[in-house]
């Protein structure tokens, strides 16, 4: 069997790293968009605005695009950093499980409601959550 | 006199590929009704539901590809890894028609109104978390191909590489389930 040349561990941790950092920053810009909307969602809107359609997508595309640049950027940082030397998986899978569930915690609306307040009702104003 | 056996009649390819045709016919069917009702958005409620069925059609096969890979089939990591990006592709264009749908669903008027003023936690609480969720999938699926791709050498059983691969995987099936079942609960209620 042809022998090939195996790629560096830290190539797993840089992927599990990006990616949950991709998927936090989407939450942590919605938590921040629900925390204080007043500041938040001009960004957001902005943000959102290379997304066609973001004028009725609303703040939502922002976080997209939040999300979506974050984990890409860190991959290619984490890829050429991380990701040249070899790492203990184990720890980082295990921790990538964690806060992957942390997350998914935190996102479900019931928590971080509780950890704030609920909106206002109905919340539909153009710059509205979403 | 010996009895011989009677020679079968059907092959088992033949009925797996009936079931597979008539399961993919039935299922598609469902968000092809959006076709006969009265919403003014049909187009991109049609495309979102055709993808995410498609797509979560698709990721039961993709999932269940992991585990032949984890037992080191030869040739298993080859078809996981073409199943992957055709599941990703899929999943970004499911996205992609969900953000166009989700115009019509919080214009003035629409969905969103509507189910916060007769029900608030339908959309407070399955829309807004099911929106995020179901984002989660593009990023778990490509980065699971990605690594399927560099380390499609070093998948031998009972590797790390290879169990972390199919950790991404049953997370990306998750997310994507959690995405579908609140969708097709939120359009049962309300269609856009």
């Amino acid at each position: 069997m042809q022998a090939h040349k195996q790629p560096k561990s830290g190539e797993i941790v840089a992927v599990l790293l990006s990616v949950w950092l991709g998927i936090v920053t989407t939450t942590f810009c919605h938590l921040w968009s629900v925390y204080n909307p007043v500041r938040a969602n001009p960004l957001l809107l902005k943000m959102g605005s290379v997304i066609p359609g973001w004028w009725g997508i609303g703040p939502y595309a922002g976080k997209e695009v939040a999300g979506l640049v974050v984990w890409l950027a860190t991959w290619i940082i984490l890829h050429w950093t991380i990701g040249r030397i070899e790492v203990a998986l184990k720890p980082w899978t295990i921790g990538f499980i964690v806060a992957f569930l942390a997350n998914l915690i935190i996102v479900f609306p019931p928590v971080y409601h509780a950890l704030m307040w609920w909106p206002a009702l109905p919340n539909t104003s153009p710059a509205g959550g979403g | 006199m010996i009895d011989q056996p009677m020679k079968t009649f059907f092959t088992a390819k033949e009925f797996a590929i009936t079931q597979a045709s008539v399961a993919a016919l039935l299922f598609l069917s469902i968000p092809l009704f959006n076709a006969l009702g009265v919403s003014n958005h049909k187009l991109m409620a049609i495309l979102h539901g055709l993808g995410a069925t498609i797509t979560v059609i698709l990721s039961c096969q993709t999932i269940h590809l992991v585990y032949p890979m984890l037992r080191g089939k030869k040739g298993a990591a080859t078809k996981l890894e073409l199943m992957l990006w055709l599941t990703n592709l899929l999943v970004l264009l499911t996205i992609i028609f969900g953000n166009w749908l989700y115009i019509a669903y919080r214009a003035p008027d629409g969905p969103q109104e509507w189910l916060m003023y007769y029900n608030p936690p339908l959309h407070s609480i399955m829309m807004e978390f099911k929106e995020f969720v179901a984002l989660y999938p593009l990023p778990l699926g490509i980065g699971a191909a990605f690594l399927l791709r560099r380390f499609r050498h070093n998948l031998v059983p009972g590797s790390a590489a290879s169990s972390i691969v199919a950790l991404l995987v049953t997370l990306f099936w998750i997310c994507l389930l959690i995405g579908f079942v609140l969708g097709f609960g939120l359009a049962k209620l309300k269609m856009v």
